[in-house]
């Protein structure tokens, strides 16, 4: 019985260990191949471990094709999405929950309802209509404010059940003491809100730093502007596709490492982010 | 003490609550303004799109000129063999990824729930990782590895003798399938994993104690108290697979851009190149057409959504 169970758990761990191979093989083959020369990747792509490292392909991704750029673009738009994201969501989630203006609870219901209604990329181009109209199509404003004000009622809707949840003695206390409803929020309930503040910033960083449709239409007549998905499948596409795989690969570690190291820091919000917000489609 | 008075003098009482409620007001208005961002946002950024995409469907629209053409747009696309095509596939990679991811990530949970797996957390982090990359850069990263000719997979097939010559992937739709489907097991099984763990963790022990005191063995134990016990989440990660895979995007965009000739190209992806000239040089702007395949496209997912849930609920009615 109990040699039974040994080798149980033996062929567990086995199991085990060639599902993290098959999960980690693709990054670390991405990984070595872009440490190669861009000879070895045209002449001798299928080889996993390179013959010689070399640094090459960062510095030419980074000098020469724009990368430099596109790194900076894509912090640029997730930090203003991630900023615009947790002020306007915590706000709207204590007013939903607190206070009691005429209509609030339709309103609240019509944004519930279109929750679960994603279009993709149905709706993509009257936004972009819509950026035009505004003066802000071809630049990332048009991600960045079609992100933060039109897609957030899951976030909206956490920050209401967390401030449902609270005690409401502290506000009552605070309110005796003369603080109206905009200093409730800002001194008594905003410090409370860390925990789901932590969670929501993770998910709208890992939504905005991936995202590749949105800011791929919105940039289609300004490839400065882009961000680094697209400006790294925007060279896939490109006429000399196989000779600038070196750029992609290199461009794709840019990418995929600060993503990698923010998760494998804040990997309990990541978890909680998606337990809690699981219904995001 | 004025409390007491309120109570006694009824006139006083409602001159009280009335410059109380005229607080509530300004409050009431401040809350107001503070919903009041999301609120606009959500009518320009969501409600105007949908309702453009409705409005437009019964016209004939090139970006310059708005001509009511009624149905006739709704007739074409029903006349649309492409597009049923794409809709076929998307359902197709649908239900193949839900066949392999399903019943990997519930082992995977199982084993990493029991006591006798150390190491955990290391293993948990590393199953989840895929998910926290770009769709996008998945698709690029996977369209290195199954390069055509001299890919890294093929060359790892042919050095174990799996296959004896390069396997062209993507000028197959059989092989452009394959990738499509391993790339979102390999993405997404992590999610549902986590979901299943935290299914199994909301089990009592009792039950599984009482099973072993039948005598029942880890066979019987899994089909009659894990599986049923973990029934409620595994309906809602078949829903959220659903309704995420029929919006993929992303992947298919950059993995196999539709190809070969079209095959694998879903729904999100064919009305996006009627609305935007993604890689055609030749695009003729059809946005009213394109709208109609976006309201065509809703409405289906919407019905699939909807059978689905039927569907769980008589399940749900017939077994409680």
């Amino acid at each position: 019985m109990k040699t039974k169970k040994y080798i149980g758990t033996i062929f567990a761990y086995i199991f085990l260990a060639i599902l993290f191979l098959f999960v980690i093989f693709p990054i670390f083959c991405t990984a070595m191949s872009s440490l190669k020369t861009n000879f070895e990747i045209l002449k001798n792509p299928g080889s996993i471990i390179p013959e010689s490292f070399t640094f090459d392909n960062y510095v030419q991704a980074w000098k020469i094709a724009d990368f430099s750029k596109y790194t900076f673009n894509s912090i640029y738009m997730a930090f203003f999405i991630v900023l615009g994201t947790l002020f306007f969501s915590t706000m709207a989630g204590y007013s939903f929950a607190r206070s009691n203006f005429r209509g609030k609870n339709k309103l609240f219901l019509m944004l519930t309802c279109t929750m679960f209604l994603g279009f993709g990329s149905i709706t993509i181009y009257p936004t972009l209509e819509i950026a035009k109209f505004l003066h802000i199509n071809n630049s990332l404003w048009g991600v960045i404010l079609s992100t933060v004000l039109g897609a957030n009622v899951i976030n909206l809707f956490l920050v209401r059940n967390y401030i449902m949840g609270l005690d409401l003695a502290i506000e009552e206390a605070a309110e005796i003491d003369g603080c109206n409803f905009i200093m409730r929020f800002f001194l008594i309930v905003l410090p409370i809100l860390r925990p789901i503040i932590a969670t929501i910033g993770i998910l709208s960083f890992q939504g905005a730093w991936n995202n590749y449709l949105l800011p791929m239409v919105f940039t289609l007549g300004n490839p400065k502007a882009a961000p680094l998905t697209v400006g790294i499948v925007a060279l896939k596409g490109s006429g000399q596709g196989a000779a600038s795989w070196n750029l992609m690969l290199a461009g794709t570690m840019i990418s995929i490492v600060p993503m990698i190291i923010v998760y494998l820091i804040f990997n309990k919000q990541f978890i909680h982010g998606l337990t809690s917000g699981g219904v995001k489609g | 003490m004025r409390k007491a008075n309120n109570i006694v003098k009824g006139a006083e009482g409602i001159r009280a609550f009335g410059s109380n409620s005229s607080r509530n007001k300004k409050d009431n208005r401040q809350g107001f303004l503070m919903a009041l961002p999301p609120l606009i946002g959500f009518s320009v950024f969501t409600f105007y799109p949908i309702l453009w995409v409705f409005v437009t469907s019964f016209f004939d629209y090139d970006m310059i000129t708005y001509k009511f053409n009624g149905l006739h747009n709704y007739a074409n696309v029903f006349g649309d063999p492409l597009y049923w095509r794409s809709v076929l596939f998307t359902v197709k990679l649908v239900i193949y990824t839900l066949i392999f991811q399903l019943p990997l990530a519930l082992f995977v949970a199982i084993l990493l729930n029991s006591k006798m797996i150390k190491g955990k957390t290391f293993f948990r982090t590393a199953f989840y990782m895929p998910n926290v990359i770009s769709m996008a850069i998945v698709g690029l990263i996977f369209s290195f590895l199954f390069s055509s000719y001299d890919g890294i997979v093929n060359n790892v097939l042919m050095a174990i003798g799996v296959v004896e010559e390069p396997v062209s992937w993507f000028s197959s739709t059989l092989g452009a399938t394959f990738v499509a489907v391993l790339v979102s097991v390999w993405q997404g099984f992590g999610s549902n994993m986590l979901f299943f763990l935290s299914g199994l963790v909301g089990i009592p022990n009792e039950l599984y104690e009482a099973a072993e005191v039948d005598g029942a063995n880890a066979w019987q134990k899994f089909k009659n108290v894990t599986l049923p016990m973990l029934k409620p989440m595994m309906q809602i990660i078949i829903m959220i697979s659903i309704t995420a895979g029929l919006k993929t995007s992303d992947l298919i965009l950059v993995l196999t851009n539709g190809g070969p000739a079209g095959t694998t190209e879903v729904v999100m992806t064919y009305l996006l190149k009627k609305f935007i000239p993604y890689d055609s040089m030749e695009f003729v702007p059809q946005l009213g057409y394109a709208a109609a395949l976006g309201v065509v496209t809703s409405v289906i997912i919407g019905i699939i959504t909807m059978l689905y849930l039927r569907m769980t609920k008589k399940m749900n009615t017939s077994v409680y």
